[in-house]
Formats: C-alpha cells, structure tokens, sequence
C-alpha cells in the first residue's frame, strides 16, 4: 500500500507484497521477541473451525496468527516502499559485561532480510521479459493467474518460515528465556530497519545462510533468506529445560498396569482398608491440632521441612500428617497441607529396581518431607531391617524398597488413588473384586492359611505366627468392614495393635502392618461416614512409627532414579487425586473432625 | 496435471522412534500442503529437540496417528528392513469409465515418499540376530545418545528437504480449496507384493497413470 516504486505491479499484487511483508515479520517476532510467543497461547476458537474468530490479517495467506501488536502496529506507516528491503536483526544481549563483543549492542544471531526486487530496470532474466510481455498484452486472465501463484507461492513461503523459525537455534534459545522465570543475564532484542548493515568478516564466517526459493511476481521476485549463528553456546550455560528423553512410566502408582493396583482391585474389601488409615489420620491430624497432647508441637508440614531431620519425633509426624492428608483435605486443616500434598515425589511402588538406590531427592526441596521420615527409624526396634524385607526381592510388583513404601506417604496416595479407583468400581464390581482377589489370596478368604499376602508383597511363610495371627484379623477385619461399615473402628484398634507388635518384631511383621495400612488406608472415608464418633485408638503410634520407618527407607531409595519430568508427572497424578479427595471430602467434614479430636491422646 | 515426487532422505530409527518421527515428518508435508486457513500449532518431539508444525485440525492428527499405528504394526512383524510411507496428494475427477476404474479418478499431483529404516532397539546398525545383546553400560547410553544426535540431524536435513521442495515445486498445485487436500497416507502392508505395497496402491497408480518411482 506504501509503495511507490512498485506502482506497476497492480493493486492487488502490491497488496499481496505489503502484506507478505507484515506477515512475515509478524511471524518471526512471534518466536523470537519475549512475551509474543503462541506456544502457551490457546486462541479460544476451537481449531476445527479455524475462520472463527479470526483476525483480518489471519486470512492472509490462510496463516491465523496471534496478535503481534508490538511488531505490527504500525507497520504500515514506516514502510515507506515495498522496494526497501526490511531486515530484522535478532540481538542477544548479554547483561553480563564479560561475553559482551560488540559494546552494548550485543551480538547478532540472526538477520531475516525480506526483499521485493522488480525486474523493470534491467528486464534482464526471462521471467521479466515475459511478464512484460503478457503485460503487454494486457491479459487480465494471465494476470490474475500469475496473481494467484504468487499468492500460493506466498502462502506456502510463509508456512516454510514459520516451520524454519523453529528449527533455528536461536528458538531454543527464544523458549529457554521466555519459559524460565529466574533472571537471566541473557535477553533477546530484535532491530529492524530497512538497510542491510554487513556483517563483520568474523560475525560473517561465523554464520551459516540460508534462502528460501524466491517468488516470482508480475515484475519481480519476493525473496527471504536468513543468516543465523549455527551454535549459540550460550545454550550451554542455562539450565536444561529442554524435554528430556521421556520415557512412559508404565508402571507408575496409578497407572493400570501396575500390579499394585491390580491389587487393590482385587481386594474385596473396598471400603474396608480405609478404617485403619482414617485411625492414623485422625490420629495424625490430632497431633497437628490437637491440645498439645503428646508430642512436641508439630509443626505443620511446612514448617518442619527445614528442620526436619534433626528430630526423629518430626519427621514422623510429617508422614503421619501425609497420610493424614486426604482427611485435612476436608476438614479446616486443608489448606496447611496442599502443598505438602503435591510433593509426593514418586510411585512409591513402582516396581523398577532402578528407583530404589537413591538416598535422598535430588535438587527438589518440596521432596525433602519425604526423605525425612528416614531418620525415625530408630524409634521403632525393628526399623533397620525393616526395608530390606527378605521376600520381596525377588516379587516384581514390589521391590524391598517398595516393601517399605507403603505405609508412607506415597502410601497414603497410592491408597487415595485406590479410593478413588474404588469409588468408581465401588458399586458394581465388589463382587468381581473379591473373586479376583481370592485368586491371588486364597488362603484369606477361606481363614486356613496364608500362602501370599494379597498384595503378592511377600511370601507369608518368612512370617511368623503372630504375624500371621495379626494378617488373618487384618483379613477378618476387612471382611466385616465388606458387611458392617460401622463396626470398622473396633477392627482398626484391633488391627493398630498388630500393627504395634509387629514393629517391633520383625521386619516381615513391620511390612504387614504396612500392607494393612495401605489396603485400609482408602476406606477412611467410609469409616468416618459411619462413626461420628469414633473409638479414639489407642495403639496406632507404634504402627506409624513403623510406617514413617519404613516410607523413610523407601522414599529416599526410590529417589534417586527419578527424573525431572517423572516428578512432574507424578505431581500431576497426584494433584487430581487430591482435587477428586476434596470433592469427596466435603461433605464428610463434620464427620472427619469430630473423629479428629478424639485421636489427641496418642503417646 | 504432472505428478511431482519427493524421495526423502532415508532416516535409520529405532521402533519406538517411528511415531515421533513420522509425525514430525508427515505434519510437516500437510502443513505445507494444507493452504486453506490454519492455526498452526507447534509441536515438541518426544525423543528430538525438534519443534515441528501442525496445522491445527483435530481430524489431520487422528488420521496421521492412525496410519501410524498402522504402520507401527506392520514394522513389529518385519523388523529390520528399510520401508516407505508415502503420502500422496490427488484430484479427484468423475471421468469416462475405463476398463478397470471407477466413475471418480484419482489424479495424483504429488506424493511424498518417506524412507525409513527401523533397526533392532538393541543394537544399532544392521543386527540380524534377533538375539541381541542388552546393553546396559554406558558405553551402549554413549552411542544410543550418538544415534539419536545423528538421526535428529536427518530428520532436520529432510524437514529442509521438505521446504525446499514445497516452495520450489508449486506450480502444479491445485487452486488452493477451503479445506485441506484429497490426499492418502500408503504404508506397507502387505507382505507378498512388491516392496510392501499393497495391491491396493499399485492399482490405484495404475490408474492414475503415474508410477512410483521405486
């Protein structure tokens, strides 16, 4: 439209020119000028129907692109002429005065030149000659179809461009700034003018070029090529924020391949398992708010983090309050613990022995609750041993280490997950559950003996009498849960007190009370439902001990393996789990609480 | 109308990297070929630091996915052999009825050929054994880490090549319609014609009158 020299180009062609112009340089923007990406930008028209809500300048070149307001505003002002060249330099600035080579300036790491020649002057190469001549004859059929192949020509550079933008170096680059919300010494500018200022001879050896196929128009050629730096080292130095090879947990808590699960389902006691496991949340979440029974004022989750280790009474509470959180989430304490929540690092059963060397998590502070617990071991007599459960070894489902997991925190969330598993299976399949649960665990339901535990953790035969004694009431307990929901907390003190004993006996003992937590820990809700008033329990310290040992040992060995982006997926898993919790949660509220206060008494 | 062809660089890739692969690939010929308006969206690769394009249209991704489920399949019961996936773009023309085609003719305007070797998983390079060794040591991480450098080098090289190709060949492109191409994805599929054509695609280029070029 600004053009002056082009004036022979019809108006339509220049149109298409200026606005090839505008496009352009609107996509380049777009991916290298901060805070103008479209990568996080989710247009609110949905993609089926792409000309709804579209933009004037959008149906140019059938390419919707965000708003640039920045580059476009008033880019039909300062373009003078079609015939001046607009070239965008791309600068990296570098606040840091040390890589700074060209005073203040910055380096430049990418020069888009956008060029519209005509071929009037010379009328030299046969293109010209012959749109000259089919101008000359004034065919306005010709005319228009050579419009029209411009017009797609365009169309399809432009796609091209958009495609290149990121494939450059220079977009990681672009996404590493935009997406990291520390400060960094590096920022990316960009210049356009209408000159093409040459490059030094050093900056010119250092970059590669390249140039799109031209396209002809009726008197020239629309051309766009670029010369970027082929290496930014400066790349090296940011974090690593790029996706890293990402490799699909199969076997992750909530995933329904995993064995773990395929437990859980299995078990015929869907409401039941909760019982013990509201006891320890209750319990738990008395000591947080009750009148300063017992303990040491714990500190909320939050506040024990830093100082977690040191005290091995802390740390034990922090996993208590892990495993009380599906409850806090409903009553008045929620809040305290959300955050707690979202930390749960990992699977804590994940099957996959690489998860279990670690000792610690890495980098990650919000996972340190969870190596916390470490320390309690001593608290509980059996607590050494406790991770290395002789059997478990060689079951694959669960790995020593996950042996130990279970009571802890992760625990707790693989039990909320199971809670919510069994919330959508709850009505219908019980029965399904409970015949494939006798399938794995025969010996349960028939009372005669135990063969395996029903989560294949162990061989109960490295059991002992007691154990096995406690396993079978575990067993009852869940069964009259099946029929009577009521009566559950009679069975949780019954079956806290195995619990207690067997901490101190044996590790085989200490990981059965473990497996009973996790298989009561999701019917929590149901027991509160039922008892507003709830039997205040009076064992259940020793069985926390025994979990937070245990989930110690297991959380910092399943540590190590974890990456970045599985933690992130897990949080993720986790985050849902907690939002369908609260949901749930809110109408037992009252309920909850009043079972709370009574559990303050705990030693 | 001629019918242009593109064979594309052959790329050496392991099963698991097929998806990922193909759909970088074969987005980034729609979005090429797809002149009606689009949104474009962009797109991370799983394995490579690649972000590549698509046009924004449910439909297209589902339809690619599923060709690529497809071929997946077909790969799990013939490793280790180079195959092709060819895209390929048409008119469709109700004509006079001929021996042997319908009443609507394809007229091919363009096809893309992606060439793709898939190799063992275990062992790069071409392994026959189908015992191969597990490698677990870093040396085998180091040179996995290699193979994925180079093959995300090629897969820059041929998304060039695409671009390349797309811009310099465009004149025997239709007049740009308001929706995307006529167009099919042809995987190997059957193992007892030629190359893993299927006779299906061997008819219909018989009748559209343009030979693969194979």
């Amino acid at each position: 439209m600004a053009s002056t020299a082009a004036a022979a180009e019809p108006p339509m062609e220049e149109q298409v020119i200026t606005e090839f112009f505008a496009k352009s340089l609107h996509i380049i923007l777009e991916s290298r000028s901060p805070y103008e990406s479209s990568r996080n930008f989710t247009r609110p028209s949905p993609p089926s129907s792409p000309l709804s809500g579209s933009q004037p300048r959008d149906r140019w070149f059938n390419l919707a692109l965000r708003d640039c307001p920045a580059a476009l505003e008033n880019f039909d002002l300062w373009r003078q002429s079609n015939l001046e060249p607009l070239v965008i330099d791309i600068v990296l600035l570098c606040r840091d005065s040390t890589s700074n080579s060209s005073a203040g300036s910055g380096n430049i790491i990418e020069r888009w030149v956008i060029q519209y020649e005509t071929h009037r002057s010379g009328g030299g190469n046969g293109n010209g000659s012959k749109n000259n001549g089919r101008k000359s004859r004034n065919s306005s059929a010709e005319d228009h179809s050579l419009y029209r192949t411009t017009y797609q020509g365009s169309t399809i550079l432009l796609r091209s461009l958009h495609l290149v933008v990121r494939l450059l170096p220079a977009y990681s680059l672009f996404r590493e700034l935009n997406s990291s919300g520390r400060i960094c010494p590096l920022s990316l500018s960009h210049k356009i003018s209408s000159f093409v200022e040459p490059f030094t001879r050093a900056e010119d050896a250092e970059m590669k070029h390249y140039a799109f196929a031209p396209i002809e128009t009726l008197f020239g050629r629309l051309s766009l090529s670029v010369s970027y730096v082929p290496v930014l080292e400066v790349m090296a130095a940011s974090e690593p924020t790029s996706p890293m090879p990402t490799e699909i947990i199969k076997d992750y808590v909530g995933s329904p391949t995993t064995d773990f699960l395929k437990k859980f389902n299995s078990l015929p006691s869907v409401g039941i398992a909760p019982a013990c496991a509201a006891m320890t949340r209750r319990h738990s979440w008395s000591i947080e708010h009750g009148a300063g029974a017992s303990m040491s004022p714990s500190p909320s989750p939050t506040n024990s983090e830093p100082r977690g280790s040191p005290h091995p009474n802390i740390p034990l509470r922090v996993s208590l309050k892990t495993c009380s959180h599906p409850q806090n989430a409903s009553s008045s304490g929620q809040k305290k613990y959300t955050p707690f929540e979202e930390c749960y690092p990992s699977p804590p059963l994940s099957p996959s022995p690489s998860h279990s060397p670690s000792t610690s998590y890495p980098r990650n502070p919000l996972f340190r609750y969870e190596s916390a617990p470490v320390i309690i071991p001593k608290s509980g007599g059996g607590g050494s041993g406790l991770p290395l459960s002789p059997c478990s070894k060689g079951k694959h489902q669960f790995s020593p280490h996950n042996d130990n997991l279970a009571p802890s925190p992760d625990d707790n969330s693989n039990a909320r997950k199971d809670l919510v598993r069994f919330g959508e299976l709850e009505k219908d399949k019980t029965l399904q559950k409970v015949l494939s649960y006798s399938k794995y665990d025969l010996g349960y339901f028939h009372g005669l003996k135990l063969s395996r535990t029903s989560s294949k953790l162990f061989i109960m035969d490295e059991l002992d009498e007691q154990e096995l004694a406690f396993a079978r009431e575990d067993r009852d307990t869940i069964i009259d849960q099946l029929n009577r929901v009521d009566i559950t907390d009679r069975g949780e003190q019954r079956m806290n007190q195995d619990a207690g004993g067997s901490s101190t006996r044996s590790p085989a003992a200490a990981i059965g009370a473990l497996v009973r937590l996790l298989k009561t820990a999701p019917s929590l809700r149901e027991g509160l439902q039922s008892d507003a008033a709830p039997v205040v329990p009076q064992e259940p310290s020793s069985v926390q001990k025994v979990v937070t040992e245990e989930h110690g040992n297991t959380t910092s060995s399943s540590a190590k393996a974890r990456t970045a982006a599985d933690a992130l997926e897990e949080l993720k898993k986790y985050r849902e789990i907690k939002e369908s919790l609260l949901n749930r949660g809110k109408s037992q509220l009252g309920d909850t609480e009043l079972g709370e206060t009574h559990t303050d008494g705990e030693p | 109308m001629n019918c242009e062809t593109c064979q594309l660089k052959e790329l050496e890739l392991e099963p698991r990297e097929i998806k990922d692969v193909l759909r970088c690939i074969l987005h980034t010929i729609f979005f090429h070929r797809t002149l009606s308006l689009v949104r474009p969206k962009d797109v991370d690769c799983d394995f490579f630091e690649i972000t590549y394009v698509q046009c924004g249209l449910p439909e297209l991704e589902k339809e690619v996915d599923e060709k690529i489920d497809q071929f997946v399949a077909w790969i799990e019961k013939h490793p280790n052999r180079s195959s092709q996936v060819c895209l390929s773009f048409f008119d469709e023309k109700s004509k006079h009825p001929s021996w042997f085609s319908n009443k609507t003719e394809r007229i091919y305007w363009e096809q893309w050929f992606i060439n793709l070797h898939v190799i063992s998983p275990k062992r790069h390079g071409k392994s026959h054994s189908s015992k191969a060794l597990t490698n677990i040591g870093g040396q085998a991480l180091e040179e996995s880490s290699s193979r994925r450098a180079a093959l995300e080098s090629s897969i820059h090289e041929v998304l060039f090549q695409i671009i390349n190709f797309a811009n310099e060949k465009k004149d025997h492109i239709p007049a740009i319609p308001d929706r995307i191409f006529n167009h099919e994805i042809s995987i190997p599929s059957s193992p007892d014609s030629m190359f893993g054509w299927n006779t299906d695609v061997l008819r219909r280029v018989l009748n559209s009158g343009h030979p693969y070029s194979l």
